[in-house]
């Protein structure tokens, strides 16, 4: 379902993503783990042409992606995934519905009355039902994460990427978004998580990828690569985690790149 | 505290305007130098810069007034005024005598104290060749051109027919050449110089009407106008003034009434000039200025509202198609935007009307009022897209992200997502742009477009008072901007409130 090859990524000379390759399983989910500025961002954003990557190819849903991608080929790619990001980017002009109804209406061509049949149904599912015509600023930042959740759902797609989904989020809010990402990934869905939110990775992951200065030092079984981590990086890094200390991980992003 | 300074200043003022208007011959002797004003833009032959040396000023009125100072022994000075407004500024102090091409008139006559007659001019009829029309008679229902508060504006106003006023003398002509009008009617020295002599026109042999030049003084300054009348007179009979008309081809037939030594010999039989009471156009006792008036005011306002709602309506979605432009197409889009928005905004709103009316008038013919919403809209496009372009760039660069990762083209991104999120926080810029354009329109005067400053103008010369008309033209104003300007801080307040606004702004 999802197929990286050699990919490498540059920002002024500098390799981010050094030849990574990997695979993931149709409706295997894997949490994307590593130190803070170690390339898991920037994998995710070529994953859907939101970076352009230098090298290599992926291939996503049946898409394939590469250094020669045109925009055609990459709006395709953008209808196969659905992208979660970190500050959920509601369009604020819009009720939760108009935002979760923009895509099908507008890319898909569905007719407004059924996607909004549907977007509400969308809704009942991250626990959002009657909130439909609320504006992003009146809900919480765990109801603006599910908005965005159901927004990214709304395509029918069958791979869902995730950039720290709960990171901007209050603690009590995180469980809320959890819950609803646990009951998303029991459709069968392809979901590829970066995240720094332990709770969260043992809620989702199959499988979890270790990243470091921009190549994938571990891959493994959840639960294989949780109590008997192998690289090194793993080791202090989920050490660190576990015992709670030094998360400054978590308030920082990677810097702003340059979109595709 | 306030008020003890508005009043300390007012007095003030007034002392010193009275100091100035207290100058008579025994002060003109006193200091040397006799004052006389006028205005350069009435160019040749009156008053003008020598194209040899800029610095040097000359014209037949330059001349008279060199031989006045002469024979009162002191030195002519010329002092600069819009010709409209050289009645008030004598007034004022600014100087001793106006002697620029000043019509005898009634109403003259009773505000300033006005010289013996020097110059016969004839009002002439300039139409374009073919055209049948042989007298005013045959123009009526026409349109005809004149400048602003010649003597044939005001008897243009009193018959029927449509009349279009310019600011210069070399407009009405290219105006008729283009077709805007049927006829101007003007001075002979202007038709002469400006019209006569223009490819595709001819002017009426035949005077409409005739009239005197004639020198202006402060009614209180009657020894210094005694003592210019004896100069004139002085002059007229020793020939010198005959000399200097002649270097100046302006002795005609129509002179004769002003030469002492025909009328007294009885030779030939002095020219036929109308007394001045012929077109002694006397303000009216109600002649002030009211509902009448103020009603014309309404109508311009009106026109004034309709200009910049129709400005606008070209100037905002041009804005937004610049900005866009400007920020989301190719090279050449973006150069075309840019280059649009840079020469709109760097030069004066005043030269593109100008250009646009005059300047095109022979591939293009516009009305006037086309032709101002036009220049008004296209130049004020240019601040708009700046405005768009600005609001544009304030949106996260994480809601296009959102946008394209949901498949939307960079089209639908715009239109769905940038645009209605941009056009709310441009809504405050935009109607403050709106209230200036509702100020700014008054410009489109210079294209004969009469709107309300304009109505205003006519009206303050008409009543001879500045103080009404200029007042209820500020109300008018008032009226029509603060409810725009209200209206904006409304908006303003709301969408600094409005949640949907907050949260736009990302983490």
């Amino acid at each position: 379902m999802i197929r990286l090859d050699q990919v490498v990524k540059a920002f002024d000379g500098r390799k981010v993503l050094d030849g990574i390759s990997a695979e993931l399983e149709q409706g295997r989910i894997a949490c994307l783990i590593g130190p803070s500025g170690c390339g898991k961002t920037t994998l995710l954003r070529c994953m859907n042409g939101l970076a352009k990557l230098d090298e290599g190819a992926i291939r996503i849903s049946g898409c394939e992606i590469s250094a020669q991608s045109n925009r055609a080929e990459l709006s395709r790619v953008r209808q196969e995934v659905g992208f979660v990001f970190q500050d959920f980017q509601l369009f604020p002009h819009m009720t939760a519905l108009e935002n979760i109804v923009l895509a099908p209406v507008q890319v898909r061509g569905q007719a407004r009355a059924i996607a909004e049949k549907r977007g509400l149904e969308w809704l009942e599912l991250v626990g959002l039902g009657g909130r439909g015509d609320a504006r992003p600023a009146e809900l919480s930042g765990g109801q603006k994460q599910r908005v965005a959740i159901a927004r990214a759902l709304a395509l029918d797609v069958k791979v869902l990427l995730l950039d720290e989904p709960t990171s901007a989020l209050d603690p009590s809010m995180r469980q809320e978004v959890r819950n609803v990402l646990r009951d998303v990934a029991k459709g069968g869905l392809t979901m590829l998580c970066v995240t720094h939110d332990m709770p969260l990775v043992t809620t989702l992951a199959d499988e979890i990828w270790v990243l470091d200065a921009g190549k994938i030092v571990e891959r493994g079984d959840a639960k294989t690569v949780l109590s008997a981590p192998q690289s090194p990086v793993a080791r202090r890094y989920l050490s660190s985690k576990l015992t709670g200390q030094s998360p400054p991980e978590e308030a920082t992003s990677l810097p702003q790149e340059p979109s595709a | 505290m306030r008020g003890i300074w508005f009043w300390a200043i007012l007095v003030a003022f007034l002392a010193a305007s009275s100091v100035a208007s207290a100058r008579s011959l025994a002060q003109v002797k006193k200091q040397g130098t006799l004052t006389w004003g006028g205005d350069l833009q009435g160019g040749e032959p009156y008053v003008f810069e020598d194209p040899k040396n800029r610095k040097h000023l000359i014209g037949f009125e330059v001349e008279i007034a060199d031989e006045l100072g002469k024979r009162l022994g002191v030195v002519a000075k010329f002092s600069q005024h819009d010709w409209s407004m050289l009645v008030p500024s004598l007034e004022r102090g600014d100087f001793d005598v106006i002697l620029n091409g000043l019509e005898d008139t009634g109403e003259r006559r009773a505000r300033i104290a006005l010289s013996a007659p020097y110059f016969v001019y004839g009002l002439t009829i300039a139409i374009r060749n073919g055209d049948s029309y042989r007298s005013l008679e045959a123009l009526k229902g026409h349109k005809i051109g004149t400048m602003n508060q010649t003597v044939a504006h005001s008897l243009l106003k009193a018959m029927p027919l449509e009349v279009v006023l310019y600011e210069g003398q070399q407009e009405p002509y290219a105006d008729l050449v283009a077709g805007r009008t049927d006829a101007v009617l003007l001075d002979h020295v202007i038709a002469q110089r400006y019209g006569c002599n223009v490819k595709g026109l001819t002017c009426l042999a035949d005077d409409v009407t005739r009239g005197y030049y004639v020198m202006g003084t402060r009614k209180s300054d009657d020894t210094l106008s005694a003592a210019l009348n004896e100069a004139l007179k002085a002059m007229q009979a020793d020939g010198s003034f005959r000399a200097i008309l002649e270097r100046w081809q302006l002795w005609d037939k129509r002179q004769d009434a002003l030469t002492p030594a025909a009328a007294a010999s009885g030779a030939a039989a002095p020219a036929k000039v109308p007394a001045p009471t012929a077109f002694d156009l006397r303000i009216p006792d109600d002649h002030h200025f009211g509902a009448e008036q103020f009603l014309m005011f309404v109508k311009g306002a009106g026109v004034t509202l309709a200009l910049s709602v129709l400005a606008f309506a070209i100037a905002s979605p041009l804005g937004m198609i610049l900005a866009l432009a400007r920020l989301y197409t190719g090279k050449i889009g973006k150069f075309v935007a840019g280059s649009y928005i840079e020469i709109f905004r760097g030069t004066p709103v005043i030269l593109q009307l100008y250009v646009l009316y005059f300047g095109l008038a022979p591939i293009v013919k516009l009305d006037a009022f086309v032709a101002a919403v036009l220049g008004l809209g296209l130049n004020y496009a240019a601040y708009e897209a700046e405005v768009h372009r600005g609001a544009l760039l304030s949106i996260p660069s994480g809601q296009s992200e959102a946008a394209a990762a949901l498949g939307l083209s960079r089209w639908q991104t715009i239109r769905y997502v940038l645009m209605p999120q941009s056009l709310r926080t441009a809504l405050p810029a935009v109607t403050n742009d709106f209230v200036a354009l509702l100020k700014d329109s008054s410009l489109v005067s210079v294209i004969t477009v009469v709107e309300l400053t304009k109505r205003m103008t006519i009206a303050a010369v008409e009543v001879r008072d500045w103080l009404m008309p200029g007042l209820a033209c500020a109300v008018l104003y008032f009226c029509l901007s603060y409810p725009i300007a209200a209206f904006a801080r409304y908006l303003e307040r709301r969408l600094e409130h409005d949640p949907a606004r907050s949260s736009g702004k990302g983490l």
